[in-house]
C-alpha cells in the first residue's frame, strides 16, 4: 500500500483511537453524583433546610434568590415559608441569611436575620420580578466572603431558575468557595444537552467579563447545526441535568443540585416548531422518558472544563465526532465547527470559525440547487460510509458511553442529511418545474393547486417533518425522491433502531427524534417597508446596563418518567 | 302612546308559530320566547345571518329582552367585531335588567376603559338571584379590585351552590381574587357541610391554604355526589397535599361513570401520575364498556401502566370498544398492529360504527382510505363525519406536497345523497389513480 498522506493520517487515526480508548476512564466525576432525584420545590427545600443531622446543628445558611418571573410563578415565597415552618425544629440553631441575585454585593439580609424577615423578603423580591442577565457566579464569591466569623456549618442555597448560564471565571468561584468552606446546593432548571444556543448566537449582548454557555457539559459535544434542520435540537433536548457551571460549584464544595420543572412542562410533545404527519399530539413515544440507569452513564463532566476536556481529548469516540463535525462542516453539512481544537493527545476550547455553507435556498434557480445537492448527498454517502467504518472498528465501552452516543448520532445525522439532500435535489427537479414551470397545469379534485394564482417563486424554504414517530411511517407519505428515495430511508430506519437500541430513554434519543425530514416549499417576495428612522439619543431614556434575557422557551424532560432518578412530579 | 309592557310583548311573540319567522326581525323577536328551543332555533338561525342592520336590531331589543334571550343576544354581539359593536355597547350601558348592564360595562372594560370597573361592580351587586350566573359568566378576565368585590359579595351562607362556586372560581383565578378578604368569605362557609362546604375548601386548598383544609375536604370528596364544583379548584391547585391525592386516588378507584374518570385522572396525572395505575388497573374489569374503554385510555396515557404486549391481548376481545381502545392505544405508541382489527370493525355493523371509523381516521396508513372512503358511503351521518374527518387528516400527511379540498370535491357528511354520492366517485377515482 502506498503511504499517501491521506492513508497516513487514517492510521494515525486509527491510532489514536486505540489509544484514547485505554486512556479514558469511566469512573470520573459527572453530574449524576451531584444531581438529587425529583422536580419539586417543596423536596429540595425540606433536605437544605432540614439539615443532614437527626438534631439541630449550629450553621450559618444563606439563601440566594434569583428574583426571576418563573420562580415567582412557581410559588417559591410560599414553598420556603412553609418548609421553615415545617423545620423549625432543625432550624433552631440555624443562622440564616439573604442574598439576591443582582443586588450590589448580593447579600441583603446578612447572616443572624430571623427566618421572617428572610421570608418576608423573598417575597417582596418576588413580586418585582427581574429579567436582566445575573453572573451567578461573581455573587456567589462576594457571599462567600459574608460567612467571615461564622462558626458552624457554613451552606448556601442558590435558587435560579433563569441563570446560571452566564460565566466569568468558574474556577476561581469554585474556589473562593472552598476556601471559605461553604457548601453550595444548588436549586435549578434543567440544561439542555449540549446547548447550542448562546453559541449560535454570538451578538447577544451580555455583562462585560463574561461568557454565556449554558450547557450540561463543560463543552459542546454533539455535533449542532445541521443542514434543513430547524430548531437545532441541542436547545431544545433536556439534558436530565443543570448547567456545567451550577453542577461544577455543587460538585466542588460537595454540594447537591436540585432540579425544578412544572407538571406542563413535562408533556409530550412531538414536534417544537416543527410538524408531525403521524399524530395530533397524542402520541405515547416509548423512547422518550429518561430512565435513570442510562442517564447516569450518559452524564456530563463536572470536572474543571481543562481537565474535562484533556478526557475527551482521549476518548475514542469524542476524536471520531470531531473529525467527523469538521469534515461536515467542509462539506456544508452543518453550520458549525468543534467547540474543542484537538492537538495530539490533547485539546483545548475553541471559538467557532467561519464554514462553507451551502447555497440551496436564496434562489429559484432549481436546476443548479438540485445539481449543488446531488453532490453534497454524494459527499454525505461518503462521509457517513468512512464514519459507519470507523464506528465498526471501535468496540463499545471503550471510552465514555456519552461520547460514544455523540458519534452514533452525529453517524445519524449525516444520513439524515443525505436523505433531506436527496429529496432537496428531486423537489427541485421535479416538483418545482410541475408547480411553476409554463405548462404547470391545476390539479383536479380533490387537490387543489399548492401555489394560488401565477405567482414566480424568490426562493426556497422548509419546515421539518419531525422524526418522533421513527422513519418507518415515512416509507408510506409521498416524498419528492419516489422509489430511489427508499432505500436510503431505510438505511435511515436501521441507524434509528440500532441507536434506540443503545440508547433509548436518554436525552441523546429525544435528540434524534426532534431531527426531522424537510419539507420543501416556495418562497415569495414579500412586501417590505422601510425600518423608522433612528432619533438622535437626546430625549431617550437610558436603556438598562445588564442586558435583558431574551424569551427561551425552556426545555424539560419529555414524558412523566423523565429525570435522573425519580422522575418529574414529586 | 306608551310602548307596550315587555311582558305582554313576549307574551304575544312567544305564542307566533316559529314557522313563520324565518326573516332576522322576526327570529330576533323570537329570542324572547318562553319556549327554550324556539329561543335555540332563533340563536343558530341568527349566528349565521350577520348584518349591521341585524347588530342594531339585537341591541335595541336587549334591554327588553327576558334573562335567556338577552343571554342569546349577548352571545349574539359577542360575534361581531368590536370596532362596530363598541358604539352599542357604550349606548347599553346604563340601560336594561343589571345582566345587561353588567354585560357592557365588561365589554368596554375589557376594551380598555377601566373606569368601567365601578359601573360594573354595581351592576353585579345589583343582579337579581337569578341574574348572578348569568353575570358571573360575562367576567372573566377582568381583575379589577371593585369587581372583586362586589363578585366576594355572592359569596356567603345561603346562596345557591352552583353561584358560589363559580364565583369562587373566577376568583381563585386571580392573585386579587385569592386575598384574605375573600380567603375570610370562602371560610365563613364552613360548616355548612355537603356541597357548598366542599366549594368552599377546594377553593381554599387552590389558593394555598392546603395544610388546613387538604383533610376535610378529603372526607368530604368521599361521598360528594357531583365533583366538577371540587376538581375545577384542584385543577388550579398548584400542590396537593397527600391526603387529597390519596382521596382522589381512591375516589377513582370506585368511579362509576365515564365524567368522573374524566374528571379525577387529569387531577393525579398533575400532581401524583404514579397513583393513576393502581386506582384503574380494577376498572379494566368493569362491567361498564364505556367506563373500562376510558380507563383503559386513561392507562395508556401513564407511562409503562400498560404495556404493548398486554394491548395485543386485547386486540383478541369480544368487545368492539376494548378492540378499539386497545388498538388506538398501540397506535399512539406507535404500533399498527390493530388496524386490520378496526378496519373489520368498521365494516361490521352495531354502535361502534363511528368510534371505529373515528380510530381508523387516527391510523396515517395508506390501507386507512379505502374503508374510510366506503364508511363515507353509510347512512348513518356520525360514520359520515368521523370518516371525513379521517380523511381530512390521514391525505394530507400521505400527501404532503399537495393540497386537497374534500368539501370542494362533494365530501360533505351532510350533503345530499347526490351530491355525496358524487364526491364518493370523484375522490375514489382520484385515489386508485395514485396507487
Amino acid at each position: 500500500m502506498n503511504a499517501t498522506p491521506r492513508n497516513c493520517c487514517m492510521v494515525g487515526f486509527a491510532l489514536s483511537l486505540l489509544l484514547g480508548a485505554a486512556l479514558v476512564a469511566q469512573d470520573a466525576a459527572t453530574a449524576a453524583d451531584v444531581t438529587e432525584p425529583g422536580r419539586t420545590l417543596e423536596r429540595p427545600l425540606e433536605i437544605v433546610l432540614a439539615g443532614r443531622g437527626a438534631e439541630a446543628t449550629e450553621r450559618t445558611l444563606i439563601v440566594i434568590v434569583d428574583p426571576s418571573a418563573g420562580l415567582a410563578a412557581a410559588g417559591f415565597a410560599d414553598a420556603f415559608e412553609r418548609a421553615v415552618a415545617q423545620n423549625a425544629r432543625w432550624l433552631a440553631k440555624t443562622r440564616f441569611g439573604l442574598g439576591v441575585l443582582g443586588h450590589k454585593g448580593c447579600v441583603v439580609l446578612p447572616p443572624g436575620a430571623p427566618a421572617a424577615a428572610v421570608v418576608a423578603e423573598i417575597k417582596n423580591r418576588l413580586a418585582k420580578p427581574a429579567a436582566e442577565f445575573q453572573n451567578v457566579y461573581a455573587d456567589l464569591r462576594g457571599v462567600a466572603a459574608a460567612f467571615s466569623g461564622e462558626s458552624g456549618a457554613r451552606e448556601i442555597l442558590l435558587v435560579t431558575l433563569e441563570n446560571g448560564d452566564l460565566e466569568d471565571d468558574l474556577e476561581q468561584t469554585a474556589a473562593a468557595l472552598q476556601k471559605a468552606r461553604v457548601t453550595v446546593a444548588v436549586l435549578t432548571s434543567e440544561a439542555t444537552l449540549a446547548d447550542s444556543w448562546w453559541v449560535s448566537r454570538s451578538y447577544q449582548e451580555k455583562p462585560r467579563g463574561t461568557t454565556l454557555a449554558g450547557g450540561d457539559a463543560p463543552v459542546i459535544d454533539l455535533p449542532w447545526g445541521w443542514l434543513f434542520q430547524v430548531p437545532i435540537a441541542n436547545e431544545i433536548t433536556p439534558a436530565g441535568y443543570a448547567a456545567y457551571g451550577l453542577n461544577r460549584v455543587a460538585a466542588a464544595t460537595g454540594g447537591k443540585v436540585f432540579l425544578y420543572a412544572n407538571a406542563n412542562q413535562t408533556a409530550h410533545v412531538c414536534g417544537i416548531s416543527a410538524e408531525c404527519l403521524f399524530c395530533t399530539g397524542e402520541h405515547l413515544p416509548q423512547h422518550e422518558g429518561f430512565r435513570d440507569a442510562l442517564l447516569r452513564r450518559m452524564a456530563p463532566s463536572t470536572a474543571p472544563r481543562t481537565e474535562a476536556c484533556a478526557t475527551l481529548a482521549h476518548d475514542p469516540w469524542f476524536r471520531l465526532v470531531v473529525r467527523a463535525w469538521l469534515e461536515a462542516a467542509d462539506e456544508g453539512l452543518i453550520r458549525s465547527t468543534p467547540s474543542v481544537k484537538l492537538v495530539g493527545t490533547s485539546a483545548q476550547p475553541e471559538r467557532q470559525k467561519n464554514v462553507r455553507v451551502l447555497d440551496l435556498l436564496s434562489s429559484a434557480s432549481f436546476a443548479r440547487h438540485a445539481k449543488r445537492a446531488e453532490q453534497a448527498a454524494e459527499a454525505a454517502g461518503k462521509l457517513g460510509a468512512s464514519v459507519q467504518s470507523d464506528l465498526d472498528r471501535l468496540e463499545p465501552g471503550t471510552g465514555l458511553q456519552r461520547c460514544e452516543a455523540a458519534a452514533h448520532l452525529t453517524r445519524f445525522m449525516i444520513q439524515l442529511s443525505r436523505v433531506n439532500l436527496l429529496t432537496f435535489a428531486a423537489w427541485c427537479r421535479e416538483d418545482a418545474p410541475r408547480l411553476f414551470g409554463k405548462d404547470a397545469e391545476d390539479p383536479a379534485l380533490p387537490e387543489i393547486p399548492v401555489v394560488e394564482g401565477d405567482r414566480q417563486p424568490a426562493g426556497i424554504g422548509f419546515t421539518n417533518l419531525v422524526l418522533c414517530h421513527g422513519v418507518r411511517p415515512f416509507l408510506g407519505v409521498e416524498l419528492p425522491g419516489g422509489a430511489a428515495l427508499r432505500p436510503e430511508l431505510e438505511k435511515l430506519e436501521l441507524l434509528r433502531l440500532q441507536f434506540v437500541a443503545r440508547y433509548g430513554n436518554t436525552p441523546f434519543s429525544f435528540a434524534l427524534h426532534k431531527a426531522g425530514i424537510a419539507e420543501f416549499h416556495a418562497t415569495f417576495p414579500g412586501v417590505t417597508q422601510p425600518p423608522p428612522r433612528r432619533r438622535p439619543k437626546s430625549g431617550e431614556e437610558t436603556g438598562p446596563t445588564t442586558p435583558s434575557r431574551p424569551e427561551r422557551g425552556r426545555p424539560t424532560t419529555g414524558g412523566t418518567t423523565g429525570g435522573p432518578t425519580s422522575g418529574g412530579g414529586r | 302612546m306608551r310602548s307596550p309592557r315587555p311582558f305582554v310583548l313576549w307574551a304575544a311573540l312567544a305564542a307566533l308559530p316559529a314557522v313563520a319567522q324565518e326573516d332576522p326581525a322576526a327570529l330576533v323577536a323570537l329570542l324572547g320566547s318562553a319556549d327554550a328551543q324556539t329561543r335555540v332555533d332563533a340563536y343558530n338561525k341568527l349566528m349565521r345571518v350577520r348584518s349591521v342592520e341585524l347588530m342594531a336590531q339585537l341591541a335595541k331589543v336587549l334591554p327588553q329582552l327576558p334573562l335567556h334571550g338577552a343571554s342569546l343576544a349577548v352571545y349574539l354581539l359577542d360575534a361581531y367585531p368590536w370596532e362596530a359593536s363598541a358604539p352599542l355597547w357604550k349606548k347599553l350601558a346604563g340601560q336594561g335588567s343589571a345582566f345587561v348592564r353588567a354585560t357592557a360595562a365588561a365589554a368596554q372594560w375589557r376594551r380598555g376603559d377601566k373606569s368601567q370597573g365601578a359601573a360594573l361592580a354595581a351592576a353585579i351587586a345589583a343582579a337579581s338571584p337569578e341574574e348572578r350566573t348569568y353575570v358571573l359568566g360575562r367576567l372573566h378576565g377582568i381583575d379589577d379590585q371593585a369587581v372583586v368585590a362586589a363578585v366576594r359579595g355572592y359569596v356567603r351562607p345561603g346562596a345557591i351552590d352552583a353561584v358560589i362556586g363559580q364565583a369562587l372560581d373566577l376568583l381563585v383565578q386571580s392573585q386579587k381574587g385569592r386575598d384574605a378578604e375573600t380567603i375570610a368569605a370562602a371560610e365563613a362557609l364552613i360548616g355548612a357541610g355537603g356541597e357548598t362546604e366542599a366549594i368552599a375548601r377546594a377553593y381554599l386548598v387552590a389558593a394555598g391554604e392546603g395544610a388546613r383544609h387538604a383533610a376535610a375536604l378529603a372526607a368530604l370528596l368521599r361521598d360528594l355526589p357531583q365533583l366538577y364544583q371540587v376538581t375545577r379548584f384542584l385543577e388550579r391547585a398548584s400542590r396537593l397535599e397527600p391526603v387529597l391525592i390519596d382521596a382522589i386516588a381512591a375516589r377513582l378507584a370506585a368511579a362509576r361513570t365515564e365524567y368522573d374518570l374524566g374528571r379525577l385522572v387529569p387531577l393525579l396525572q398533575k400532581h401524583a401520575p404514579g397513583q393513576i395505575e393502581q386506582a384503574l388497573k380494577h376498572q379494566l374489569d368493569n362491567g361498564d364498556d364505556k367506563l373500562r374503554s376510558a380507563a383503559l385510555k386513561a392507562l395508556a396515557a401513564v407511562p409503562g401502566a400498560l404495556d404493548a404486549k398486554k394491548l395485543q391481548e386485547m386486540l383478541a376481545a369480544d368487545d368492539p370498544l376494548l378492540v378499539l381502545a386497545a388498538a388506538d392505544t398501540l397506535r399512539r405508541m406507535d404500533d399498527p398492529a390493530g388496524i386490520e382489527r378496526v378496519i373489520g370493525l368498521t365494516r361490521k355493523a352495531g354502535k361502534h360504527r363511528p368510534e371505529a371509523v373515528r380510530v381508523l381516521g387516527g391510523f396515517r396508513d395508506a390501507r386507512a382510505v379505502p374503508p374510510l372512503l366506503d364508511a363515507f358511503a353509510d347512512g348513518d351521518v356520525q360514520v359520515r363525519r368521523a370518516a371525513v374527518t379521517g380523511l381530512q387528516t390521514i391525505l394530507p400527511d400521505l400527501f404532503p406536497y399537495r393540497r386537497f379540498d374534500l368539501e370542494r370535491a362533494g365530501l360533505r357528511a351532510d350533503a345530499a345523497d347526490a351530491q355525496r354520492a358524487e364526491g364518493l366517485r370523484l375522490v375514489r377515482a382520484w385515489w386508485d389513480a395514485r396507487k
